[in-house]
């Protein structure tokens, strides 16, 4: 699969952490678009069909909890989701995934996490 | 009391027994000799010879023993008493008079010669009253001694004459036996005699007195009542007939007896118990009492017990008296020890008793009035001139007012307003210019008792309106209790009177009035000690070493109530098992190890109905004062008891709490911008990313660097502080569980039915506001909400997260109030308005300090809502 092909939905409020971010996946070829509070993603994803929706849980007006109960429960959407957090205790990681996170990466992060994630997300459709 | 006995001072008493016990006492039953009485009207003693001849002939037809005349015949000559003794076994006595008289001696010359050649036939002895005996008689003589010779008595010479009776010399008289006497000697009239109608029986082998009854014959007061001179004789020849004389004890006999009682009542009362003393004594004195009755009964002696009683009575009370006088001394002697330890070591010198009164009211206003001078001038008694009696920071000579008068200016300007009245003229010397001066009136239920003098300090700070206020109140309760001494001392004074002490039997300060004192100062004591129990903001317990409760305060009986234990019904050990919920077992190791090491130990408390953040203290009280130990009582391990006390630490693991998610947030804070830094350096080596951006990128890793490193300062600060017991300080706090808490606290106790709605983020920041009040605004909107609402209604709680603040919203389907009301009662302080929207206004005041802002909106018949917005922590200031 052609990752020029591929876009990515990345929701981060941190703005220097997304604007990194931003920079590894356009030089890994991917299609990137932002949004940094949970609102701005769902607007985005109600215009624009991505492959992969890279979400920060931790975010203001909307946090990633109800970015991804919007995405599975609401709305059905079967986009991958990637989520990033902080949180390292298992009871939230657990949760996370039961909630429809297809899989999880912790802070703090590096680019081979991130591309190796993206890319196993990506390839494994 | 031997003296008393010595000068006959207890014969009164004695004879008294003697007769009750000769009434009641049992006689020898002896046939021998029997004593027949006829009596005769007094005039029978002038009848004709042959009346009484043929009286005597009916008599001795009979077989009588002896016939005895008190005294001859009148009628008979000398040579008709021959014959009469020659014919018949006849006795007769002669009155004392006529023994002495010359005839009489030749008479019984004569008669004693004719008697001594009949043998049967004896002319006997005098005939004469007994022996007074007190205010009775109970003696008979046996021997009369005149001035020219020893007459015996008749009753002798019959006793001699037919039972052979021995007469000890030296006794002069001898006690009647009237046991039985209402059976011992029948009595005939002599009319029965003279008409034939004496019954053989009767008569035969008796021995017959014939005595003489009427007005002018003498009636005898004796033991068994008054009788007639002759059932008196019949009694006496009676007992002298069958020897049955009743022996008394002779003076020595007496007095070795009392000793001998003396000395058991000694030995006694000292070695048996107040209670039992009464009833020992009693059962003496009966003992003393049934032992004389058993020898009158048994063996006809008498023991005079009347003076025994009296012995036994006066050692008795003596013996009480020292007992129980040693009993109040020793009393007496513990109550002022103990009042004097109560007062030493716990109690302050009572107001009303100390003459340093002035002093304490001086010290009262002291410490709690920011006064610039004060004096307290008191009315002299019966005078209305005053005296100064105590100054602060300044002296009594002070005052410029010399008269002293109350009748006059200012004092009369201050009785007249009856309150604290500001001075325009200098009272007080050497005040400074800002130093105002004041003078309050202290009069009580209309009794002027003094005036009180003070100035103020007109500085910033000075609120004259509250200040005032303050001493007005002040003055009132001054005045009061001056009042209430005085009046005191007026009792105090009127008590002490002897007049007073002495109709109230006061002679002396009785030993129950120490003790009634010891106990009014333990008890005041007491009341502290347990109020200060009461208001200590732990539960606690007191056990003693045998599982008993000593003392437990009201939290902890609250507590444990709740949770349906009874601290009375259990031991410390099942109560640390309970609360800690660790086996008895384990519990009884604590308890061993608090007991024996004095080691002190403390548990997390982790009853299921007890909310969390409680410890559970146990430590041994230990007993440092050696004088408890004075009432004798028991303290194993010289531990008074063990002491189990509920700490609330819930604001210790609040503080934790709040710490630990300022932690998360800031780890969260650092992960982030580690990863920014961990994939610029990523990116500032990658070869396709030109010059101009690597740039940028080694720009923002420094930044972030800086960034980083003010963080973690500004969170360490944070840690350092003890934020939640600050009410004034606003730090990061979490808003979250709180809310929570509240919202399920009015769920499970709401009496209309209403549904909360919530609508809160799954991740909260925390927000910046006082830990300990950020909960009492979500309890007191939440509360007005419910007060609003309908029932069935709904009440409606949103949390919104914005960029740097997050926002509460808290609304309700109620009956609502005009929104003018309640934007007036948010704003306007002098309006009237309930207790809850006055909390209302205190904590938007608040939710402003804390750098948020606050919103209300009501409608009649929508309902309230309010909103507000706090500020969200972050790691970037």
């Amino acid at each position: 699969m052609n990752s020029l092909s591929k876009s990515i939905l990345l929701v981060e409020d941190d703005r220097s952490l997304r604007d990194l971010m931003t920079m590894i996946l356009e030089l890994e070829g991917y299609k990137v678009a932002v949004a940094h509070d949970g609102q701005q993603a769902i607007d985005h994803l109600e215009k624009h069909e991505v492959d992969l929706v890279l979400l920060d849980l931790f975010m203001p007006i909307l946090d990633g909890t109800h970015v991804l109960h919007w995405i599975r429960v609401e709305k059905t959407m079967e986009t991958k989701v990637l989520v990033i957090t902080a949180m390292t205790d298992d009871k939230t990681q657990s949760s996370i995934m039961a909630a429809g996170a297809n899989a999880l990466i912790k802070k703090p992060l590096d680019v081979d996490k991130i591309i190796q994630s993206v890319k196993a997300l990506l390839e494994s459709s | 009391m031997w003296f008393g006995e010595a000068l006959n001072l207890f014969h009164g008493f004695d004879r008294l027994l003697y007769d009750k016990q000769m009434q009641h006492s049992y006689g020898q039953q002896t046939e021998n000799y029997s004593v027949v009485l006829i009596e005769a009207a007094s005039s029978f003693k002038y009848a004709s010879t042959k009346a009484w001849l043929n009286a005597l002939q009916q008599i001795v037809k009979l077989k009588p023993r002896a016939i005895i005349l008190p005294s001859k015949p009148q009628a008979w000559s000398v040579s008709d008493t021959q014959i009469a003794i020659k014919q018949y076994p006849l006795m007769i006595g002669e009155s004392l008079a006529a023994s002495l008289s010359t005839s009489l001696a030749t008479s019984l010359a004569t008669s004693l010669a004719t008697s001594l050649e009949d043998k049967s036939n004896l002319y006997k002895g005098v005939t004469l009253l007994p022996p007074a005996d007190g205010l009775g008689y109970r003696q008979q003589w046996l021997t009369f001694q005149t001035e020219q010779k020893k007459l015996k008595s008749l009753e002798l010479m019959v006793a001699q004459g037919i039972a052979g009776y021995e007469h000890d010399p030296d006794q002069v008289s001898f006690y009647i036996d009237f046991r039985d006497a209402d059976t011992r000697i029948p009595v005939i009239e002599m009319a029965r005699v003279q008409r034939g109608e004496l019954v053989e029986s009767l008569i035969k082998d008796s021995v017959i007195l014939v005595g003489y009854v009427g007005e002018l014959e003498p009636n005898l007061s004796t033991p068994i009542g008054a009788i007639s001179f002759s059932l008196y004789q019949a009694h006496a020849i009676d007992t002298l007939l069958n020897t049955n004389d009743i022996r008394h004890f002779n003076l020595i006999t007496t007095m070795v007896l009392s000793m001998l009682l003396i000395i058991c009542l000694l030995l006694l009362v000292p070695r048996i118990s107040d209670k039992f003393q009464l009833v020992s004594f009693f059962v003496l004195l009966v003992a003393t009492f049934l032992f004389s009755w058993f020898l009158m009964s048994f063996l006809a002696i008498w023991i005079q017990p009347g003076i025994l009683l009296i012995a036994e009575i006066t050692v008795f009370v003596v013996l009480y008296y020292e007992h129980n006088k040693q009993h109040t001394l020793q009393l007496r002697k513990m109550a002022l020890k103990s009042v004097s330890s109560v007062e030493h070591r716990w109690l302050s010198q009572n107001f009303y008793a100390s003459e340093e009164h002035w002093t304490q009211i001086a010290n009262m206003v002291s410490q709690t009035l920011s006064l610039t001078k004060t004096i307290f001038l008191e009315r002299v008694k019966n005078d209305h001139r005053l005296r100064e009696i105590k100054a602060l920071n300044c002296s009594l000579d002070d005052i410029n007012e010399l008269r002293r008068d109350y009748h006059r200016r200012p004092y009369t300007i201050a009785i007249e307003q009856g309150g604290v009245v500001r001075l325009d003229q200098e009272y007080l010397a050497n005040s400074a210019e800002n130093e105002i001066q004041y003078l309050v009136p202290l009069s009580f239920a209309g009794e002027m008792l003094g005036f009180w003098a003070l100035t103020l300090t007109d500085d910033e700070q000075f609120d004259e309106t509250r200040v005032l206020y303050a001493i007005q109140q002040f003055s009132y309760q001054i005045s009061e209790m001056l009042f209430h001494r005085e009046q005191w001392l007026k009792h105090q004074r009127y008590q002490d009177k002897s007049w007073v002490k002495l109709l109230s039997m006061q002679f002396d300060e009785p030993a129950y009035t120490s003790v009634n004192h010891a106990i009014n100062f333990m008890l005041q004591r007491l009341i502290v000690m347990e109020s200060v129990m009461d208001g200590m903001e732990t539960s606690a317990v007191l056990y003693d070493l045998f599982g008993r409760v000593i003392q437990v305060n009201e939290s902890m009986s609250t507590t444990l109530s709740d949770i349906d234990l009874a601290p009375y019904s259990i031991t410390a050990a099942d109560l640390i098992s309970q609360l800690s919920s660790c086996e008895l077992s384990v519990a009884r190791d604590y308890l061993s190890h608090v007991i024996l090491d004095k080691g002190a130990i403390k548990l997390p408390v982790t009853h299921q109905y007890i909310k969390k953040g409680f410890m559970l203290s146990v430590r041994g009280l230990s007993n440092k004062d050696e004088n408890i130990n004075d009432d004798g009582d028991v303290r194993p391990f010289e531990i008074i008891g063990v002491l189990c006390e509920l700490i609330d630490m819930s604001h210790i693991s609040e503080i934790y709490s709040q710490k630990e998610k300022v932690i998360e947030h800031l780890s969260g804070w650092l992960r982030n911008d580690l990863s920014s830094i961990s994939i610029a350096c990523d990116l500032a080596k990658d070869e396709r990313i030109d010059v101009e951006k690597k740039i940028n990128l080694m720009n923002m890793i420094k930044t972030k660097v800086d960034s980083l490193g003010g963080s973690v300062e500004r969170v360490n600060s944070i840690m350092q502080s003890d934020y939640i017991n600050q009410k004034s300080a606003h730090y990061p706090v979490d808003c979250h569980a709180p809310l929570l808490d509240v919202i399920k606290d009015m769920q499970n106790n709401q009496q209309k039915k209403v549904r909360f709605e919530t609508e809160l983020p799954f991740y909260l920041p925390l927000v910046i506001a006082s830990s300990k009040e950020l909960k009492g605004v979500f309890v007191a909107i939440l509360k007005l909400l419910y007060s609003d609402v309908m029932d069935n209604g709904i009440i409606r709680v949103k949390i919104f997260n914005q960029d740097s603040m997050l926002e509460f919203s808290f609304s309700n389907e109620g009956f609502g109030i005009p929104d003018e009301h309640l934007q007036a009662y948010l704003n306007n302080e002098n309006i009237l308005e309930s207790d809850e929207f006055k909390t209302l206004r205190i904590i938007k005041q608040q939710i402003i300090n804390w750098g948020g802002h606050f919103d209300a909106y009501s409608e009649v018949g929508e309902g309230m809502q309010f909103t507000f917005k706090l500020q969200s922590f972050s790691a970037h200031e």
